[in-house]
């Protein structure tokens, strides 16, 4: 079973796992460790090939594996890079790495429209989370944000893609749990969720 | 005088069809490895070449084409990239047009290598025509028995597939060019699984540039040690460049690898130096890599002269030097404004951002509003180093390189430009024309003209 060390703590996991998944049974193993456990919001345990879009899990890999020492040359997701045995992994131990989430925080809000006052998830919301533990207190970001008109997608089911950070979470769970042609399990609406993203583009 | 290779009968009437090509020694390369070579051989011809990937990357293609998995029962396919989009470069399209049989010839060639028997050629969108001409070409090569099953009686089959795309620049780029294959959105996939073992389809792929795959038919014609005889060290054999911009003589040079960058840029073989006062800022590889001043593009930080190689423009990292690109070269004059051609190339790179992942669909659109400013007259004194930051931290953090290449014009821009750019800022009248370097040049200070 591999060894893989997040910020000077060591692990041993099976075969197969993520850095991601290792850092969270490391965290599970003892609460002082928490710290090892990077953010994630596009991610999803249940959902196959989530994850990679968002970019706030990234890591620094400082060496590769006890075969191939070479550290990684750019930060990679630790939610979509499996462990090798002898990697080290560094998150909060590194500087440039603290910068590079801060940046990546910073990203994901400059078109989010930050109405957390009057929004139903707030108090129980991952990005707000997020922005607490990582992100900077203002945005240097004063364009106009995107936004677009909230659609019915159902009898249940608002759309606000406006508030949208497009983790692709909803597409999954349709796909793969729902199973339901939902919004935009299908792909001429994929493409409506697109022309949703870029309206200055005509889609 | 450089060699041409392929380019030597690039001029010749009739090349285009199947006869003229012939005549001119045409598929010699297919006879000559399907009658005489094993596959292996082949590969070890095209691995002692030192042939490097001519798209961009410069990944040795020998390399490339030994990492691809063999498993039982599983086709392998050959996919040659021909969605030339990168601004600036236009050398492909170029090759098409003129001698598309030898695409064809380097691609049943190099899928024999492979154990290939089916390759497919990704045309950009904006290419419809050069689509139609490869299509005969296939047609022409199929009728003559080139392409089928059993070809020249050696038991190899082989069948090629034309698939135009729909104009989108990220499909340039390996995973999402396969996404686009087998029909999905472009977006590129998050790797490893890389395509030589999980590609199009799920099958071990490999992808190569149209130039690349054509320079597989002189290496196997005259063997990998003649071809490496060309050039210096690393960067062996002829690189087609597309070069544009300020030049007199613009247009697609098949050039050595190590003939010198004042030589390429000056001398009337080439492009014949500049249309104008005098040379600003050159970019060697494609919008993509770095802008470096001209002094710099002639003389490395350390006073040699400068070479088209590999090595020579990726001298001094990406402090004094650039990189050879997919071979986009473009020359400014004095007249040009850095900031325009920068906030140009931003927009770009933002209208073409897939916006899949967020450092990339954000940080482009961001950079591209604060040029926007910048080139219009409304920049204020933090902008320059707001756009460092935000270039900053879309580079290396991204799913794709496309993060990278849009970061770095906007970077060295700045590194090698910034007295432009506070001019901008001191002067929002003056720059609110948009010809306001033509009229009245800008006069660098040298204390910017290197580091």
């Amino acid at each position: 079973m591999p060894k893989v060390t997040i910020d000077g703590v060591m692990i041993e996991v099976p075969e197969g796992t993520t850095i991601l998944q290792a850092a969270r049974m490391i965290g599970e193993r003892n609460k002082a460790d928490r710290h090892v456990v990077p953010p994630a919001m596009c991610y999803y345990t249940n959902l196959k090939t989530s994850g990679g879009y968002c970019r706030s899990c990234l890591v620094k890999v400082s060496k590769g594996s006890d075969r191939d020492p070479r550290p990684m040359p750019k930060p990679v997701a630790s939610c979509r890079t499996n462990v090798m045995d002898g990697m080290e992994v560094q998150n909060t131990t590194s500087p440039e790495l603290l910068d590079a989430r801060k940046g990546v925080v910073e990203f994901l809000l400059i078109n989010h429209p930050l109405d957390c006052p009057i929004c139903d998830q707030a108090g129980e919301c991952h990005l707000q989370d997020l922005s607490y533990e990582n992100g900077t207190e203002a945005s240097r970001y004063e364009f106009e944000r995107r936004t677009f008109v909230p659609i019915d997608i159902g009898d249940t089911i608002k759309l606000h893609m406006t508030r949208c950070i497009l983790c692709y979470r909803c597409v999954k769970v349709a796909d793969q749990i729902a199973r339901w042609a939902c919004a935009w399990g299908d792909q001429p609406r994929r493409c409506e969720r697109d022309q949703h993203l870029h309206p200055e583009r005509g889609g | 005088m450089s060699r041409k290779l392929l380019f030597e009968h690039i001029a010749t009437p009739g090349i285009r069809g199947l006869e003229g090509y012939r005549a001119n020694g045409g598929y010699r390369s297919v006879e000559k490895a399907l009658r005489t070579m094993s596959p292996e051989a082949v590969l070890e011809e095209v691995k002692k070449s030192g042939l490097r990937g001519r798209g961009g990357a410069g990944f040795p293609t020998g390399l490339k084409w030994s990492f691809l998995a063999k498993p039982e029962g599983v086709p392998r396919y050959l996919v040659v990239n021909a969605d030339e989009s990168e601004p600036g470069t236009f050398k492909d399209r170029y090759l098409m047009e003129r001698i598309p049989h030898m695409l064809i010839e380097g691609m049943i060639t190099s899928s024999f290598a492979m154990g290939a028997h089916t390759s497919y050629i990704y045309i950009r969108g904006e290419y419809f025509y050069v689509a139609r001409i490869i299509e005969q070409a296939i047609a022409e090569a199929r009728a003559a028995g080139w392409l089928g099953k059993n070809i020249l009686g050696s038991g190899f089959d082989h069948e090629i597939h034309v698939q135009v795309g729909a104009g989108a620049y990220i499909c340039g780029e390996e995973t999402a060019l396969l996404e686009s294959l087998e029909g999905k959105r472009g977006n590129p996939r998050i790797k490893p699984p890389f395509p030589a073992v999980m590609g199009l389809y799920n099958c071990p792929t490999v992808v190569n540039n149209v130039e690349t795959i054509a320079a597989v038919v002189p290496i196997v014609n005259d063997g990998g040690e003649e071809y490496a005889k060309i050039g210096i060290g690393k960067s062996a054999g002829t690189k087609l460049i597309s070069a544009g911009g300020n030049v007199k003589r613009p247009g697609v040079y098949e050039i050595d690898l190590g003939i010198t960058c004042d030589e390429f840029i000056n001398s009337d073989e080439y492009c014949g130096g500049v249309e104008g006062r005098a040379f600003k800022a050159v970019v060697p590889g494609g919008s993509s890599v770095p802008i470096i001043p001209y002094e710099l593009f002639l003389k490395t930080a350390t006073g040699e002269s400068r070479l088209m190689t590999y090595e020579s423009l990726a001298d001094g990292g990406f402090a004094t030097g650039t990189m050879m690109g997919s071979g986009g070269f473009y020359a400014y004059n004095d007249a040009q404004c850095i900031v325009r051609s920068t906030w140009n190339h931003a927009r770009f790179y933002s209208h073409e951002s897939c916006g899949q992942c967020s450092p990339c669909r954000e940080g482009t659109g961001w950079m591209e509003k604060i040029l926007h400013r910048l080139e219009h007259g409304e920049g204020r004194s933090e902008d320059i180093d707001l756009l460092w930051d935000v270039q900053r931290k879309i580079e290396g953090n991204t799913i794709c390189p496309l993060g990278d290449a849009a970061a770095w014009p906007v970077a060295s821009a700045i590194r090698h430009f910034r007295d432009e750019f506070e001019y901008h800022i001191r002067f929002p009248q003056k720059v609110k024309d948009p010809k306001h370097f033509e009229k009245e040049p800008f006069a660098r200070n040298p204390k910017f003209a290197t580091a």
